[in-house]
């Protein structure tokens, strides 16, 4: 899918994300965080950073479902907020995604907090 | 060539929906099926049809799911490049920010997965044994 089209454009209205302050931004997913939505996710987290906004915050409240590919798009995430200075945290993980990190080991890298207000004190 | 059996979805990220939209269907139709095995299934699964998605080249995927008292059992089939034998995927990786290599053993972690190459097919069976109460 070519960016600008109008489809591209509703997807991207589909993971909205505030801007908290002038570097710090929180990316709300939802529904599924898996192979089709891992693109728009990655491409949320290089906008934000290209806008400064390189302390990030992952909203995982409304995330039903994720699968290795949502974890290789929040590992990628996290790299690029780190190699532009900042970093990413992740907030109100389900049962299922919590299944997910302590499988892979993911959750000493991607720790995850018990709510965004926790994930971003002292970021 | 003997049509495999299920339902026949576009082997791209649409299968995706719809397997979660029949898997959400078949735990609607069987309550007693525990939390934990439907949610290892699904995840089984999804790591492989994504795959079959991603990787295989595949134009059609077949998918059939069924519930016994004993286990939840899938089986899916697609048309496309023969699926290597040995996967390079761990759980837990060399490089922890490694993005991807997970996927399949994630899914053989979570259920029984056995592989055949059938009439010019992949045919995976996916089995979780339902956890007794």
């Amino acid at each position: 899918m070519r960016p600008c089209t109008e489809e591209w454009n509703q997807l991207m209205l589909e993971m909205p994300v505030d801007h908290v302050d002038a570097t710090t931004a929180i990316i709300h997913p939802s529904g599924r965080l898996d192979l089709q939505t891992a693109q728009l996710f990655r491409t949320k987290v290089a906008a934000a950073v290209e806008s400064s906004h390189h302390r990030i915050v992952v909203d995982l409240a409304q995330v039903t479902f994720m699968d290795s590919s949502g974890l290789g798009a929040l590992i990628a995430g996290l790299k690029t907020a780190r190699q532009a200075g900042g970093d990413l945290r992740i907030a109100a993980v389900s049962a299922q995604v919590t299944m997910v990190l302590e499988l892979t080991q993911m959750h000493r890298v991607l720790r995850a907090h018990d709510t965004v207000d926790d994930a971003l004190d002292g970021m | 060539m003997t049509p495999p059996s299920g339902e026949r979805w576009d082997a791209d990220v649409t299968a995706l929906d719809r397997m979660h939209a029949v898997l959400e269907q078949t735990w609607r139709a069987h309550p007693q099926v525990p939390e934990l095995d439907r949610t290892a299934l699904t995840l089984s699964l999804a790591e492989l049809v994504a795959n079959v998605a991603e990787h295989s080249g595949a134009t059609s995927l077949w998918f059939g799911v069924e519930v016994t008292t004993d286990a939840l059992i899938a089986v899916t089939q697609d048309d496309g490049v023969p699926t290597p034998h040995r996967f390079r995927s761990a759980l837990v990786t060399e490089d922890p920010y490694a993005e991807d290599g997970r996927g399949m053993a994630l899914a053989r972690h979570l259920a029984q997965l056995s592989y055949d190459r059938v009439e010019e097919c992949n045919r995976w069976q996916v089995v979780r044994p339902i956890s007794s109460s």
